[in-house]
């Protein structure tokens, strides 16, 4: 069950996709969410780990996303995207905001000087290596200009702002805006992600 | 912040690159940018799929936590709240504003920014937070104080039971790479309830007030600052 349970994209070959379970989650089906749990635990689990590093925090964060999966799921909305999509998102944005509500109190600190050890891209690269999914985004990854990648990189999975990513890099403002952008376009197009 | 600048922002907002004052006013902006929104949407089906490639065994003991805590857990109302057109029901506070003060920062409670692609996670903070402000706002034992800003536009703190609401308008603009930013004053040290943004209508719902606390507004660096740094340009007493 865990081999697949990161499988999120639409061609995920199990006999129920991660919408259909969403939807029944959202007429309280519990065995649906513990399938949607064993779908999506790992992925939720391993960006929150990704951004937070640590695994106590992360594992309480994941709780909480799940939780909350289930708690909202009857305000899912398939049109504006697909549940998959609205759980990581979901995922990512709590680790980031306990990241910079954190930076906004007593751990900024420790978090500045936590910047030398952020993951490297050949770390994302090896955690990525083994499945198919990881194996599509890491080919894409590597598509990008030197500067895309470390800006998307540095901000998705290492959860700094785009000013810290341009403090980091040590380049102006308005690059890393840009750079974000476009190798968040150049990673769609290569991803196929639909329009 | 000119318009094309503006756009440039859906790649760092689709990575939760923004700070939370910025995130607020994109947020803003993609309720009339209809371009932007379909950027948004396709990047963050993008950025959701680096999440997927992150995946890590999660702890096996997390399983029954999760399971056990959802088997407790009501599940929200099908009926998202539209807090932009008409607030929630009819309820009584809504046809009694406590006062004028009190009604303005109910207005402010329902405007908040309901656009998100977190959708009824957001959705929902949004409709508890105007719940609790709703609530303090309509307390009968509530204190309620209005203050100028030394900057211009005024403010008001209605405080009851331990929870503070603030609110201010007509608040001038700072220039980029600054924001206002919230203090709880106790015993001379400051506790920060928050970054607010660069003016207009500011707002904040503050917890964990104590009888003897003061509020205070500060200017500060993007992002805020761990301690008052700035100038204090409103200050008060809830007592």
């Amino acid at each position: 069950v865990a081999r697949r349970a990161d499988r999120l994209s639409a061609v995920d070959a199990g006999p129920v996709g991660v919408d259909e379970l969403v939807q029944r989650v959202a007429r309280g089906d519990s065995s649906a969410f513990e399938a949607l749990y064993d779908r999506v635990a790992n992925s939720v689990y391993g960006v929150i780990r990704r951004v937070l590093r640590d695994p106590a925090q992360s594992e309480e964060v994941t709780q909480e996303v799940l939780v909350e999966v289930w708690r909202t799921a009857t305000r899912f909305d398939p049109d504006r995207g697909s549940a998959g999509t609205w759980i990581h998102t979901m995922a990512h944005r709590r680790a980031i905001d306990r990241v910079r509500a954190a930076q906004a109190s007593h751990d900024r600190d420790e978090r500045v000087g936590r910047r030398d050890q952020e993951p490297a891209f050949d770390e994302v690269v090896e955690r990525v290596e083994t499945r198919l999914e990881q194996e599509q985004v890491r080919r894409c990854l590597d598509h990008l200009t030197e500067l895309q990648r470390e800006s998307v990189t540095l901000a998705y999975y290492g959860g700094y702002t785009y000013r810290e990513v341009a403090e980091l890099l040590e380049v102006p403002l308005g690059t890393v805006k840009t750079r974000l952008r476009d190798g968040l376009i150049r990673l769609r197009d290569c991803l196929g992600v639909p329009s | 912040m000119s318009q094309p600048d503006v756009h440039t922002l859906t790649g760092a907002y689709a990575a939760d690159a923004l700070e939370p004052d910025e995130r607020e006013r994109f947020e803003e902006h993609l309720r009339d940018c209809a371009a932007c929104r379909r950027e948004v949407a396709e990047l963050t089906e993008t950025t959701a799929r680096l999440g997927a490639a992150a995946a890590a065994p999660a702890p096996a003991e997390l399983r029954a936590r999760v399971l056990e805590e959802v088997s407790r857990t009501r599940q929200l109302s099908p009926l998202a709240p539209t807090p932009r057109t008409r607030p929630r029901g009819a309820r009584p506070w809504y046809q009694q504003p406590a006062s004028l003060a009190a009604g303005f920062l109910l207005v402010l409670s329902v405007g908040l920014a309901t656009f998100a692609v977190g959708q009824a996670d957001r959705a929902d903070q949004a409709e508890q937070r105007a719940e609790r402000i709703a609530a303090v706002v309509a307390d009968p034992d509530r204190v309620e104080r209005t203050v100028p800003l030394t900057t211009g536009g005024t403010g008001t703190v209605v405080t009851a039971d331990g929870v503070a609401v603030f609110g201010a308008r007509d608040v001038p603009m700072l220039p980029e790479g600054r924001t206002y930013q919230l203090w709880v004053l106790r015993d001379g040290s400051a506790r920060s309830a928050g970054t607010l943004g660069r003016g207009g209508e500011l707002d904040a719902l503050v917890e964990d007030m104590a009888p003897r606390d003061s509020i205070a507004l500060t200017v500060e660096p993007a992002g805020g600052s761990t301690a008052p740094t700035g100038e204090i340009v409103l200050r008060v007493d809830t007592a």
